[in-house]
């Protein structure tokens, strides 16, 4: 950084002008800064035109399909009759279903590592939960498809046998009949949210974790030294500290939980309608669209394909940015880097 | 200085340099003498004999990549020129007038051949009381009511009238279509389109045939032909149908609908009958004409002849034919000749192969019009080397003697058994050609020797009958029916296992499995997981209970 | 002169005898002792939880059949989990006063969240190395590739070689592009800054949220659609960078930006340059942040199964020509080898996922060394 060194005031009465001193730098150091500055910049230019290149798709798409493009749910490439409102419904639903999985699971084990496991475990559960985070999502699709689901059907049955009066529960179908069709609850968006729940527990629960730690130890005694239970320093000290780094670090972990293809992939079955019964077979994400549709598609759904795909990166771009600024506004995010 | 760490990263570095030298050396995978690797994708319902021929090639030292993603997938890959080749059921639609959509090769100088023939079947699994029902029987409107959401359960009246009376149980059905754009689609739209109009075009909002079946209600879409045969065949689908090429029924030894034909008879999709109905295909044989050799099946859906499998239609590869480098800059003559060969492996000697595993051979007419098409790449590159393509060694078991345009499997197909004539049966218990055990739900053991071997002697007799003079001819027939015999071998085979044990469906994964060398791995695992995890925590455990304090005087 | 009252001293040692009078002190040895363990969890307490254990589970069998009629292990245990809080809560309470009885429950439930978590992850361990078992044994899986052999073919035919050499390859070349980018972006935003710090650091951050399918097609779109050039293992390896450079750069920053500003002061004030500094100092002081913010970014493009799917083709033949080849990596394999549902491919793709699973568990153990170095704990 160059900086300018400005003389004291001159003695009144001298009537010359400050001498400005500009300490010159090493040819090493201009270098290095010069290369330096290069590459963020480089960087810069080469994301910043990813995106530009991604936003620039929407104008010829709506140009083809006009703003019918968002309420058009059926995507049928021959007919050129396309649109993503099924599309974005499903992300969102299985994004949400996700959360609700995830989010009592991560705040409970993140609880659980820094307050209630033994000191011995601890860091071994945290290597654990980063473990978990870098597994591959395909493998969680796999086990999904051959271990979870089986067992989750059977849930979701039960679900529809006596919730089924709340209208997400409703599955076509008879739950309580004798031989009961399987086949129904195969494949659905509870399904595919258990499954990418999997990869927003460790996410979340980092990010929980990470900040239930910084708790101050102060305050930690000054409820114990009052009597508390571990669960009464949690409920008093931990959680009001950590509020705004467990919402940003559930956001977060939705940001991640709507771009998930792979576990998807295998899992879903294509069904292009709006549909809030999350316990019944087929359903859409963007993601998911994008990967089986990339191949047939013409120049001008290509672009479509393309714009569905920022609209998605603009909706997980807000969450992101959301959560951001809820961790930093927090008390406890101030010191934080997330 | 000088430390391990420094080292170790030190001769990584050099690891990794040795290596990106090694792979700026390397020759290019597949640049064996003049073959370069191709690529090719498109339709997955025929993507068994493709594979077939992939597999084949690859002792030759021709590599050749096939992605089955679709047919609307494979012709737009080769219209942005990412791929080399694609197999396709319908060609290249040009403009549509109405949409507005254009499938076009954009400018990509491109010709058709036909590789194979084959027929759309419908597996379906409808199981009660412990059995599985394998001798189902529908006619054209009712699978089209089926597909529509017209009807919706197995115990229709529609269903057991095509069963001669006999009902099934009430099971819902569950249709499953294919969620790609789909040469299997195709076929099933057009189909309707042409037969059941007034079925097909109120569902499917006034559009004739398409490659994406527009799904609705109840019906599970899946991602190609292997899902959906995988779907049907799964242990929690009872009830559901589907169409895909009649080899992913075959290779899993599932059972298939019986389609009724224009002459009253319910037939399956056997190499013989899918050869019968062929003959009614209109070829284009204009050779100026960009759809030359392209299918019209209009007459075929239509055919009166009582052997006659209704959905049947040939599939083709689109091959470039642009000259190098300009335009074609990436078919080097290399990729021409791995082209070149792969085709004519194909369409000769591949075809010997497609009909047992459920796919039927090309008439001859077919194979030399392809023998033309093959040399248009000769045409766009003269490196490219076609000597040595003679049709007599083919060994194609459609091939009769001084009749090009013959089809002897359809000559030599035998005729439906009475049972399956409109108004009677189903058929009990027999043996089909191609080796489909054929059960009624309340039939005991299928008694299969007696019924097989008449029917070879049948066609041994209408072999005779039609005559082959020469050795090579009679050596051809003896051939056919070895295939013939063989596949009741094992349909007998199959009969007594089927007798034995409940009909074998493909296993799924679905839970853990309880092989013997589960069991083996299972306490390994478990003790190796517990070493990974445990020993960590053990240690520090032991480091925690170490006594430190000391009391002080 | 004033005497100043001496203060009694001890008795010289050798006045002590061992048995000297008694009203003398004897200093008591120092003795090692066991501390004494105050645990929170008496005897009591354990046998009033396992009994409530115990007792929800006979009450819930006898029950389960006629209330919710077999609906599966999952419900059971959801059943099992209610009928335990009522009865650990009425047990604890008869002892215990309220804030007590609350404790228990949430530790109870929590332990329990935990082991559910764990469980889930387990499972998923376990039954990859279960279901891919049969592949592992055979060495021609590790030494073969695809090459002419069907997916129906037995196990003692074909393998992955191809598919690991493609993920090691278009991985180590993602690498090579993404780690100087993007530790070079991050000495950036921390060394130099200026006015378009913060713009490169609001962008750098925006991409992080990108998916990765999205990177997958906008290289698909861009290089091969538009410029021609085929799909190739360069191509997967180019839209991983898309997707690891962010990573690095935030993860890069935040470990530069912790090593203590009195390191560069002093490096400065001997005489250094910037650069020295920054080379000298700087990088090599955060050297563990770097690689764990390199590996974490490897651990996410291993792993990535879109971008190879839409940019590569899946071949079955082992190139190590990332060019104008197609090549398989592990991810795309098991997807490929999943979607031909015949069960020998499928066990196939188990195999090939647990050789991902252990390049991952190996990659993250390189972490924990890198991170403990000279002393330094997590």
């Amino acid at each position: 950084m160059t900086t300018v060194l400005t003389p004291p005031a001159p003695v009144s009465g001298s009537g010359k002008a400050p001498r400005q001193l500009r300490p010159s730098r090493e040819p090493s150091d201009r270098i290095f800064h010069g290369t330096v500055t290069g590459i963020g910049l480089f960087v810069l230019v080469i994301i910043a035109s990813i995106g530009i290149f991604l936003g620039y798709q929407s104008i010829p798409t709506f140009r083809h399909y006009g703003l019918g493009f968002f309420t058009q749910t059926q995507w049928l490439p021959e007919l050129d009759k396309i649109g993503i409102a099924a599309v974005l419904i499903g992300t969102v639903e299985v994004a949400l279903v996700a959360m609700v999985v995830a989010f009592p699971l991560a705040l409970m084990l993140a609880l659980f590592i820094t307050d209630y496991a033994p000191k011995v475990v601890k860091g071994w559960l945290i290597s654990v939960v980063d473990l978990m985070a870098a597994v591959p999502s395909i493998i969680y699709g796999l086990w999904a498809v051959f271990l979870l689901q089986p067992h989750a059907i059977k849930l979701s049955r039960w679900l529809s046998q006596h919730l089924g009066w709340i209208p997400i529960f409703h599955v076509n179908t008879d739950p309580n009949a004798a031989v009961w069709q399987q086949s129904r609850y195969t494949s659905s968006v509870f399904i595919a949210g258990l499954a990418v729940s999997m990869m927003a527990i460790p996410l979340a629960c980092a990010v929980m974790r990470a900040v239930f730690d910084q708790a101050p130890l102060g305050e930690r005694e000054a409820a114990m030294a009052l009597g508390g239970t571990r669960l009464g320093v949690a409920r008093t000290v931990v959680l009001p500290f950590a509020k705004g780094s467990i919402i940003g670090g559930t956001m977060l972990a939705l940001g991640r939980a709507l771009g998930e293809t792979a576990a998807v992939l295998i899992i879903i079955s294509p069904a292009y309608e709006i549909k809030a019964r999350i316990l019944e077979a087929g359903t859409q994400t963007t993601s998911a669209l994008i990967a089986a549709n990339f191949g047939n598609a013409t120049k001008s759904q290509l672009s479509a394909l393309l714009t569905a795909g920022f609209v998605l990166f603009l909706i997980t771009l807000i969450v992101n940015s959301v959560a951001a600024v809820v961790i930093r506004r927090s008390r406890s995010g101030a010191g934080t880097e997330i | 200085m000088r430390t391990p760490r420094r080292r170790f990263f030190g001769a990584l570095g050099a690891a990794v340099v040795a290596l990106l030298v090694l792979v700026a050396a390397a020759p290019d995978a597949g640049a064996a003498d003049s073959h370069s690797l191709i690529q090719g994708s498109g339709s997955s319902w025929a993507e068994n004999a493709v594979n077939q021929w992939v597999a084949d090639v690859a002792s030759e030292g021709i590599q050749v990549v096939y992605t089955p993603d679709g047919d609307a997938q494979g012709r737009q890959d080769f219209a942005n020129r990412t791929s080399d080749f694609s197999v396709t059921a319908d060609g290249y639609q040009g403009r549509d007038p109405v949409t507005g959509v254009s499938d076009t090769s954009n400018g990509r100088a491109y010709s058709y051949l036909p590789i194979a023939a084959g027929g759309t079947a419908f597996p379906y699994q409808i199981k009660f009381d412990g059995q599985q029902v394998e001798n189902l029987r529908l006619s054209g409107e009712t699978l089209a009511k089926i597909f529509t959401n017209q009807i919706t359960n197995w115990n229709d009246p529609e269903i057991t009238a095509d069963n001669n009376g006999h009902a099934l149980p009430s099971i819902p059905i569950v249709p499953v279509v294919q969620s790609e754009g789909s040469g299997a689609t195709n076929q099933l739209t057009s189909y309707f389109a042409q037969e059941f109009p007034s079925i097909w075009k109120p569902f499917s909002g006034g559009v004739g045939n398409t490659e994406y079946f527009p799904r609705q209600g109840d019906q599970i879409a899946q991602n190609g032909s292997n899902a959906a045969m995988n779907y049907v065949s799964s242990s929690s689908a009872n009830g559901s149908i589907t169409y895909v090429e009649y080899s992913f029924a075959l290779s899993v030894n599932y059972p298939v609908v019986k389609v009724l034909n224009s002459a009253g008879f319910y037939t399956l999709p056997t190499q013989f009958n899918v050869a019968v109905a062929l003959e009614d295909a209109q070829i284009n044989t204009d050779p100026n004409s960009p759809d030359y050799l392209l299918q019209n099946l209009t007459d075929v859906y239509t055919d009166p002849d009582p052997r006659t499998y209704p959905l049947s239609s040939y599939v083709y590869m689109i091959e470039p034919t642009g000259t190098y480098p300009n335009p074609e800059s990436k078919i080097t003559t290399a990729k021409r000749q791995s082209i070149a060969d792969f085709e004519y492996y194909s369409i000769c000697q591949g075809q010997k192969e497609i009909g047992p595993i459920g796919y039927s051979p090309l008439p001859v007419n077919l194979v030399e019009a392809g023998f033309g098409q093959i040399q248009r790449l000769q045409q766009a590159d003269p490196g490219v080397d076609l000597t040595q393509r003679n049709i007599l060694t083919c060994d194609n078991p459609t091939f009769v003697p001084g009749q090009p345009n013959a089809n002897y499997l359809a000559q030599i197909a035998p005729q439906p058994p009475a049972c399956d004539r409109t108004g009677t049966g189903p058929c009990a218990a027999g043996v089909t050609p191609n080796g489909v055990v054929v059960v009624t739900p309340d039939a005991g053991a299928p008694g299969s020797s007696s019924s097989a071997s008449t029917g070879s002697a049948g066609s041994a007799a209408a072999a005779t009958a039609v005559g082959g003079s020469s050795p090579a001819a009679s050596a051809r027939i003896a051939a056919a029916l070895a295939a013939q015999s063989t596949s009741a071998a094992k349909a007998n085979a199959v009969a007594a296992a089927a007798a034995a044990a409940p009909h074998p469906v493909p296993a799924t994964l679905a839970a853990f499995s309880t092989s013997s060398s589960f069991a083996v791995a299972a306490p390994i695992v478990v003790v190796l997981l517990l070493l990974i995890f445990g020993l960590p925590l053990f240690f520090r455990y032991r480091r925690s209970r170490r006594p430190s304090i000391e009391v002080d005087p | 002169m004033a005497t100043i009252q001496s203060l009694p001293t001890r008795p010289a040692e050798a006045d002590l005898g061992p048995d000297d009078g008694g009203d003398r002190p004897v200093a008591p040895k120092p003795k090692v002792r066991k501390p004494r363990r105050t645990p929170n969890f008496t005897a009591e307490d354990w046998i009033s939880l396992i009994g409530s254990v115990l007792s929800s589970l006979a009450f819930v069998t006898i029950v389960y059949e006629h209330i919710l009629d077999g609906s599966g292990t999952i419900g059971f245990g959801l059943c099992w989990y209610a009928a335990f809080l009522v009865v650990y809560a009425a047990v604890v309470s008869v002892v215990h006063p309220r804030p007590i009885v609350l404790e228990r429950l949430v530790a109870s439930t929590l332990y329990l969240a935990a082991a559910l978590v764990l469980f889930a992850l387990g499972s998923t361990v376990f039954y990859i190395f279960a279901q891919g078992w049969r592949a592992l044994v055979h060495v021609n899986f590790f030494t073969h590739d695809m090459s002419g052999v069907s997916p129906t073919a037995p196990l003692n035919q074909g393998g992955i070689l191809h598919a690991i050499v493609g993920t090691v390859e278009e991985v180590g070349i993602a690498v090579a592009i993404s780690v100087p980018l993007g530790i070079g972006t991050a000495v950036y935003l921390t060394e130099v800054g200026g006015r378009a710090s913060s713009l490169v650091r609001t962008v750098v951050e925006a991409m992080t949220a990108l998916p990765e399918i999205l990177a997958g097609l906008f290289v698909y779109v861009l290089l091969i659609v538009e410029f021609g050039f085929s799909k190739s293992g360069m191509a997967v390896s180019v839209a991983m960078t898309i997707t690891m450079i962010p990573i690095i750069a935030r993860a890069g920053e935040v470990a530069l930006r912790v090593v203590p500003s009195g390191l560069r002061e002093a490096s400065t004030a001997l005489g250094a340059t910037h650069w020295k500094t920054v080379w000298g100092v700087v990088l090599p002081s955060a050297r563990a942040g770097l690689a764990t913010a390199t590996i974490l970014a490897v651990a996410r493009g291993i792993g990535e199964t879109a971008i190879p799917l839409i940019v590569s083709g899946a071949s079955s033949f082992l190139t190590f020509n990332p060019l104008n080849v197609p090549m398989n990596s592990l991810p795309l394999f098991i997807y490929t080898a999943y979607t031909t549902h015949e069960p020998l491919a499928i066990t196939r793709a188990f195999g090939a996922a647990s050789v991902l699973m252990v390049m991952v568990l190996l990659l993250f153990v390189a972490i924990r060394i890198l991170v403990r170095q000279k002393g330094v704990r997590r």
